[in-house]
């Protein structure tokens, strides 16, 4: 199956970040030591392309925690393939286990 | 979430200035969710903390420096595929003006129509608070006859109603107005005082009409239209003050209303004065000559008001049965008022209009479909340099929807010169009765949705070639002619048409054979070469019924003795101008308060059953020795001697009318249509206008050419016993009946829609070739190897067009369906034929069948001449 974007190393671990629950961009920042140079835009194609969408937090959650809401990220059913190809290509994402 | 420290909240200040700062970058779309999403994250330590790094910050000016080229660059891109497209469009002229052509008409012909949608039922009414306008009439007996008020009727209403804020009256005679021993008919409008301030008017000079001008006593006082001040009185910002001399008497102009202004029911009105009732009109409950409306109270709805005025009704039948039992009242919406029945006949039109749309975007959408599969060698270079499925879709969809734009814009033109020709084929007399004809133009709103509707269709349209390049597998350069167009789709697309087309042609056929039975209705008397005109008596100088006696006498006498005449007579009514005087007729063996049958009454001269061509039954017409001096007779028709006698003759037997009036019947009369030529004749009473005289005066003129040569002559006649008089509304009877309502309703869209049939079956034959010719294209390799081996003419024939047949006639079936289906929409304005009629369906089979086969003649024989040498080699 041919990926409907690229498929880079940056790729595959913000991908990978995704599956494993980081859902904010700084939080994919620190846990894939990317820079958010790189984060940033790969999140917004990936949400071009179909595999990822974005939500606000409620403001009552993030009141809670006394900050203003995020965006949070999150993997579209139709990423699952493309997660299957980008652990198979960099195999070594799919063996991290991805900062906290 | 209040930082804990003033350093704490200066730095969030410094962040949130350098976010602001670099969010310039970010188009202004989208910068607000930046600027959200980004703040969030630096701010997202908790507490009031913060995640700051110039790291990050950093990376907050790549994503936004990113986001604005990615924008730019799509920005740049449609700028580039706008210039490729017209470049393309230069190279092959042709096809970018055809599909422009084919778009002007279809989206212009949904934008006209949907200009008469908005002046019918969209545009507001031109007052304040249009929608709390209503209009008043009375209904009698069965319900179904709507007539006017008395003035007494008028006053109990207003007095009475808690659901209306207010009732108006008004009447619009015509009066002739003097200047300079110079007269002409003016079109005035008698109001109550409250008429204007109801409707939210002012004038622009001088005052309203206020309570007190509608004594007796009151000076004579009027207002004048905006139109006539400016042609009759040039205009004179002084005039207020000036005098003007109706009927003889002097009238003050108190004030001049605003250009804009237009009461819809009264479209001629010129001068408008106080409705001052005589002690007659405000005393007879019986005589009912004006009409009402009124503006709800605030709060109540017109269900509501409804309702009231059915308890009123019920209060007057039972205070004052003779005049009022078995009336009741009915309230109509000022809006339904204006626009009268045309709702059925407008959605059918509007309907039709936009099912051509839709055929017409389906088949360019077939032809884009071909363009782009004819481009696949160079789709799929720009596929293998690095565009994107994507880039190359929006490339696509570019150019169509720049053709669906221009077609647009062109369409708006056309619809603009399509009202003015529809609105200049109508008759001055048709668009007064149906005063909306007027509002017809092309405003803001039509413009917004002819660009709205070319923008949607491009957009949903414009897919279809353009996904074909998306979804086409292994790629765009994938893309062969054999696939391109898949055979069902195109087959599919084509029924479609097919249908639609069918029920455009059946349904136009049901108007025009309607159109064809209106026209050869008998009315009962012979239309041919009748002159009809009318005469306002007006002025003191007719107040004795003896001067309005003498005057029809030696009118009739001298236009009979005209050159190419061969008879006049008055008449106060002309039969099917719509304007008609009813009264209750009876026996005087009938219960006073009982049933009485609704009656036409027409005061005439003797001449006038010889003059109209009617046909006398049995006893005697109306004569010259009857007189004012003589016992009262009439003459009634078969309808009304049949209602009130049965079988029984109604010769030398009573009548009474309107409850006190009673007549000797000395003849009977055929039956003849005197309202409306598309309803049956109703019963009618006809008498002397020596014993009746009446000042509304008309004359029938039958000639023996045509009568338009003969009314100045007539004129001098007139003018010659009165010079103070004119005549007005003159008009062959033929142009009569061709401009009335119950034709029009007709003509116009049998018109309008047998253009689009016209188009839409031009279509279905496009189409039709489009799909054969495609087919022999992708089959040529077969059909060689068939006449390669023996196949006659004949079977390769069969072969190519079977298929097509086949969809044709499943097209003709379902548009049959759909043709019965909307043609029982349009049963109101249909006559003489039924929804299902034979004829109509049996005559549009002929021409889809026709034009099936011709569409199919141009292929065929390219498949019949298909050399199996040639088309073996070529494959």
């Amino acid at each position: 199956m041919k990926p409907p974007i690229r498929m880079t190393y940056a790729t595959a671990l913000v991908l990978e970040a995704l599956e494993q629950g980081h859902a904010y961009g700084f939080d994919i920042i620190d846990a894939t030591g990317l820079r958010s140079g790189t984060v940033y835009p790969l999140l917004r194609r990936l949400e071009e392309a179909g595999l990822v969408r974005s939500r606000w937090e409620r403001v009552a959650d993030a009141r809670r925690e006394r900050r203003p809401p995020r965006k949070y990220y999150e993997l579209r059913p139709a990423a699952a393939p493309v997660l299957e190809v980008a652990r198979a290509r960099f195999p070594a994402v799919a063996a991290i286990e991805l900062a906290r | 979430m209040m930082p804990k420290t003033t350093r704490q909240r200066d730095s969030h200040r410094v962040v949130e200035r350098l976010l602001a700062v670099i969010s310039r970058l970010v188009p202004r779309a989208l910068r607000a969710e930046w600027l959200r999403e980004w703040t969030a994250e630096f701010r997202g330590g908790g507490n009031g903390g913060m995640r700051f790094s110039s790291g990050r910050l950093t990376g907050a000016v790549e994503d936004a420096a990113r986001i604005r080229s990615r924008t730019l660059r799509r920005e740049v891109m449609i700028m580039q595929d706008i210039k490729q497209a017209l470049s393309r469009w230069r190279r092959q002229p042709l096809f970018a003006l055809v599909v422009v052509a084919i778009l002007a008409l279809g989206l212009g012909a949904n934008t006209a129509v949907f200009a008469l949608v908005d002046a019918t039922m969209i545009r507001p009414l031109p007052f304040r608070d249009g929608e709390e306008l209503v209009h008043f009439w009375q209904l009698i007996f069965d319900g179904d006859s709507l007539i006017n008020f008395s003035h007494p009727t008028f006053v109990d209403v207003g007095a009475r109603s808690r659901t209306m804020a207010g009732v108006a009256a008004y009447h619009s005679p015509s009066m002739t107005w003097t200047r300079n021993d110079e007269a002409r008919i003016v079109e005035t409008v008698r109001v109550s005082p409250n008429f204007f301030t109801l409707l939210g008017v002012e004038p622009m000079l001088g005052r309203n009409f206020r309570a007190g001008d509608d004594q007796l006593s009151a000076d004579r006082v009027v207002i004048v239209g905006h139109g006539f001040w400016s042609t009759e009185l040039g205009a004179d910002p002084d005039v207020i003050g000036g005098t003007l001399v109706l009927d003889g008497t002097p009238y003050a102009v108190v004030g001049v209303l605003p250009q804009d202004f237009v009461f819809p029911r009264e479209r001629r009105a010129e001068v408008w004065r106080p409705l001052i009732p005589s002690e007659r009109e405000a005393t007879m409950r019986g005589s009912r000559w004006m009409h009402i409306i009124g503006r709800l109270a605030e709060g109540a709805n017109i269900t509501q008001a409804q309702g009231e005025m059915d308890r009123i009704a019920t209060d007057m039948a039972r205070e004052w049965p003779e005049a009022n039992a078995g009336y009741g009242l009915r309230l109509i919406a000022m809006r339904d008022q204006v626009v009268g029945d045309t709702g059925p006949a407008v959605t059918a039109v509007y309907g039709a209009v936009l099912l051509v749309l839709m055929i017409t975007c389906a088949n360019l959408a077939h032809l884009m479909l071909a363009r782009v599969t004819g481009r696949r060698s160079e789709i799929a270079v720009r596929n293998a340099l690095g565009a994107t499925r994507g880039q190359l879709v929006r490339h696509v969809l570019v150019e169509v929807l720049l053709l669906f734009v221009i077609g647009g814009m062109a369409g708006t033109l056309f619809a603009s010169w399509l009202l003015d020709a529809v609105v200049s084929l109508i008759p001055t007399d048709a668009m007064l009765q149906a005063p909306y004809l007027g509002e017809l133009a092309v405003s803001g709103r039509v413009v917004a949705y002819g660009l709205t509707m070319a923008l949607v269709c491009g957009a949903v349209f414009g897919l279809i070639p353009a996904l074909r390049v998306a979804t086409s597998k292994g790629g765009p350069a994938s893309m062969s002619t054999r696939t391109a167009i898949p055979r069902a789709g195109a087959r599919l697309l084509v029924a479609s048409q097919v249908a639609v087309a069918v029920t455009l042609l059946a349904s136009t056929l049901l108007l025009v054979r309607s159109t064809l039975e209106l026209l050869e209705v008998d009315p009962g008397f012979d239309t041919e070469n009748l002159m009809t005109l009318r005469i306002s008596l007006s002025g003191t100088a007719y107040d004795e019924g003896a001067r309005i006696v003498a005057f029809n006498r030696e009118l009739t006498e001298r236009v009979a003795a005209l050159p190419g005449v061969t008879g006049a007579a008055a008449v106060d009514r002309i039969p099917l101008s719509g304007n008609l005087v009813t009264t209750g007729l009876a026996t005087p063996a009938m219960p006073s308060d009982g049933d009485r049958v609704r009656t036409n009454r027409h005061v005439i001269t003797p001449d006038y059953f010889d003059v109209m061509g009617m046909r006398l039954v049995t006893g005697r017409g109306l004569r010259a020795t009857d007189t004012a001096d003589s016992r009262p007779v009439t003459v009634i028709n078969e309808m009304l001697a049949s209602a009130l006698f049965g079988d029984a003759s109604p010769l030398e037997r009573a009548v009474v009318a309107g409850g006190a009036l009673t007549l000797e019947v000395v003849g009977v009369v055929a039956d003849v249509k005197v309202h409306t030529i598309d309803e049956p004749a109703s019963a009618a009473l006809y008498i002397h206008t020596a014993q009746f005289p009446s000042r509304s005066t008309g004359l029938v003129v039958r000639t023996r050419d045509d009568p338009g040569v003969l009314v100045n002559a007539v004129r001098e006649q007139v003018t010659a016993i009165d010079p103070a008089l004119d005549i007005y509304e003159v008009s062959s009877m033929r142009e009569m009946i061709d401009a009335s309502p119950a034709m029009l309703t007709r003509t116009i869209p049998a018109a309008l829609l047998s253009g689009f049939a016209a188009f839409a079956t031009l279509l279905v034959g496009l189409g039709l070739f489009a799909v054969v010719a495609h087919d022999v294209a992708a089959r040529t390799r077969e059909i060689g190897i068939r006449r390669a081996i023996g196949a006659l003419s004949a079977s390769v024939v069969r072969d190519v067009t079977a298929g097509t047949m086949a969809v044709v006639a499943l097209g003709m079936i379902v548009g049959a369906a759909a043709a019965v289906a909307s043609a029982r929409l349009l049963q109101s304005i249909l006559f003489g034929v039924g929804a299902a009629d034979p004829l109509a369906l049996a005559a549009t089979a002929a021409v889809v069948l026709v034009v099936a086969a011709l569409a199919c003649v141009v292929p065929v024989r390219r498949a019949v001449n298909v050399d199996p040498t040639e088309a073996l080699r070529t494959e």
